[in-house]
């Protein structure tokens, strides 16, 4: 009823090509965030969703509708701003009827949209600044109020009028730390009792891994991967996706795939380990993978919790090890490639210089081609 | 001790030293003639200005009921109501359509705003091209005609508003520009139209820029002089003879008391005037942050 979707769209301002053929399909009653680095176009894709920006070529649908012609007002979706865009001028009440005074409203139980009486207005008003707690504030201004109490009453304005989903522009970079963690909660719990489609644009993986069913990872304006938290997190497809999750972000050092007594390692350095058989990842995805012939030159990706000190085969050199009071990162030197192991604080972290040896955890290492980037494993 | 009370002395002269150009040129400029018309208005001067009498606030009260300065100040209050409410009109048209993101854009807004390089003298001239009575490029659009008692206001009404345009139009533009772009998306995404949304939305948050424009161009029109000193030298038959007008023709010493007098009754109804806008409009100006 309410899916998005994206076939092939295209947005170009001039010579530049903000969005470059997306495709990508946004179920009903999903939390899909769009996450990547400024100026990647997540923000330009939600925008054409609303409405905002006209599409230059492909098509966009909404709730099986195509609606690259059909006005922002006519496409039965809210927005909240990143800088919640609420009028100063008018009272917090004014601010979240505003959308029930102009336009159409589909209305449970009828087939047509149609204007809301005064009463039907008065109640939803209601009924939303009970969800968001803004009931005592509903006669003020924006003016009067703190930065959270702003954006939950433009949470207020967009939930009014019930739409099929609700686009959000970054809304939590305006609140401080402490904040953000709590609305973080907060906005996921309302996702949950809404059960409407969230379309969530981010530059923090971290919101986006707490709060998304699914994560659309966009670079360049090109689509990168999509999947759960745990799959991107887990599977990244490249080196791009590889790099951007994860904090501190994963490892990737250059190597080489050999062949050894017929099971595949990987050479680092003057380190070779064993990697996990090809077949045996391929019973995870169920895909093959194409075989990696010996002597291909690869980047090895590993997250930092998944590389062991102890007896293994690579030789590293401690370079520092920082201390974060619930783990420590020692940073190591593999032959001039700099790498972060995460360990627990207990026992005597290594020295400044010290010589250490390294072991990866096999079904943890990421191969990944080092001219298109993409995954190899 | 000692060296407190010399640095308060030093900051007393550090103080006067920087105040003292300010003050030299308001006081030259600003006080002292003050000082000077409340003095004029308190005497009467022969033809020569060789000899004067005292005369007190009698002269007050004579001069401001009698029937030049309620004329002249019915004619200036005439000439608020046409250029004012025009000029802001016009102005929040052309910022309007001025206020988009179209290749060329710049070139319009130059245009527009250009009247603002131009004296009141120059523009008032070049203005006389277009209405001459003689030769005038409109000379015979009868309801601006600079011949007819009835009309020659308005013409050069006219005029203020056409120069006025281009101060308004920049002012109105630049408070447009300060409203956030996406307070207007969020109208659109709302269903605003866009008529609604410019009555709704627009005029309430650039309600400080329209207020200041307001008191402005009310002063502006409270004090015109040049257009009408070009245009229609005060005819005809007196019909355009603003106050400021008739100050100016009050300069000879036999005029003078009274002229000082109706100089100190437009400043002070160009005050209440003033105060007037600020009480009543503060009400609705919304000052956002």
């Amino acid at each position: 009823m309410s899916e998005v979707n994206f076939e092939g769209v295209t947005k170009r301002f001039g010579e530049v090509t903000a969005v470059d053929h997306l495709t990508l399909d946004i179920k009903d009653e999903e939390f899909m965030v769009l996450l990547g680095p400024s100026g990647c176009g997540k923000t330009t894709a939600l925008r054409m969703v609303a409405g905002l920006e006209v599409i230059t070529e492909g098509t966009l649908s909404i709730g099986g509708r195509v609606v690259n012609d059909v006005e922002a007002k006519d496409r039965d979706v809210s927005m909240v701003f990143q800088s919640y865009a609420l009028y100063p001028h008018m009272t917090v009440a004014k601010n979240i009827e505003s959308p029930l005074v102009a336009r159409k409203i589909h209305v449970e139980g009828e087939a047509e949209p149609r204007k809301l009486t005064s009463s039907e207005r008065q109640q939803r008003i209601a009924e939303a600044a009970r969800t968001l707690g803004l009931t005592d504030l509903l006669g003020r201004k924006p003016a009067a109020l703190s930065g959270g109490q702003r954006q939950r009453v433009a949470l207020a304005r967009a939930i009014v009028s019930r739409p099929s989903a609700f686009l959000m522009d970054e809304p939590l970079s305006n609140l401080d730390a402490k904040l953000r963690a709590q609305t973080r909660l907060e906005l996921v719990e309302l996702h949950r009792r809404l059960a409407t489609t969230f379309i969530y644009v981010t530059h923090d993986q971290v919101e986006a891994m707490t709060m998304a069913t699914r994560i659309a990872i966009i670079t360049d304006g090109r689509l990168q991967q999509v999947g759960a938290p745990q799959a991107v997190y887990e599977r990244p497809q490249n080196l791009f996706v590889a790099r951007f999750i994860g904090s501190p972000p994963m490892n990737t050092v250059p190597g080489t795939f050999v062949v050894d007594a017929g099971e595949p390692h990987v050479q680092l350095g003057s380190g070779r380990f064993r990697v996990a058989d090809l077949a045996g990842t391929e019973r995870l995805t169920g895909t093959a993978s194409a075989a990696i012939a010996d002597g291909t030159k690869v980047v090895v990706g590993v997250r930092p919790e998944h590389l062991v000190i102890g007896d293994g085969p690579i030789k590293a050199q401690v370079i520092t090890v920082e201390w974060l009071g619930h783990e420590r990162h020692v940073i190591c030197d593999i032959d001039g490639e700099k790498v972060v192991i995460r360990q627990p604080s207990e026992g005597q972290p290594p020295a400044d210089g010290e010589l250490v040896r390294l072991s990866a955890i096999p079904d943890e290492v990421h191969l990944f081609d080092p001219t298109t980037t993409d995954r190899l494993n | 001790m000692k060296g407190r009370a010399g640095r308060r002395v030093k900051d007393i002269v550090l103080a006067i030293a920087i105040l003292l150009p300010s003050a030299i040129i308001f006081g030259t400029f600003f006080f002292y003639p003050l000082y000077r018309l409340v003095y004029l208005g308190l005497h009467q001067q022969n033809r020569f200005g060789t000899a004067e009498r005292y005369v007190g606030f009698s002269q007050f009260k004579d001069v401001l009921t009698g029937s030049n300065f309620t004329d002249g100040l019915v004619i200036s209050g005439k000439y608020v109501l046409f250029t004012v409410p025009l000029g802001l009109v016009l102005g929040i048209l052309l910022a309007v359509a001025a206020n988009r993101q179209l290749r060329g854009i710049k070139a319009f807004q130059t245009i527009f705003a250009s009247t603002v390089a131009s004296s009141v003298a120059v523009a008032s001239v070049v203005f006389f091209v277009l209405i001459n009575p003689q030769v005038g490029y409109f000379k015979d659009v009868s309801w601006l005609s600079l011949s007819n008692p009835d009309t020659a206001l308005r013409g050069v009404a006219l005029s203020s508003v056409w120069q006025n345009l281009g101060l308004t139009f920049i002012i109105v533009l630049a408070g447009l520009q300060a409203v956030p772009e996406e307070i207007n998306e969020a109208a659109t995404l709302d269903g605003y139209g866009a008529l609604r949304r410019f009555f709704r939305i627009t005029v309430p948050l650039i309600s400080p820029t329209l207020m200041f424009l307001g008191v402005v161009l009310v002063i502006f029109a409270f004090q015109a002089f040049a257009q009408v000193d070009i245009l229609t030298g005060g005819g005809p038959a007196g019909s355009t003879e603003t106050l400021v007008f008739k100050i100016f023709n009050s300069q000879q010493p036999l005029n003078q008391g009274t002229g000082s007098v109706m100089a100190i009754g437009l400043f002070g109804i160009t005050l209440v005037v003033s105060l007037a806008q600020f009480l009543i409009l503060e009400r609705r100006v919304h000052y956002g942050n």
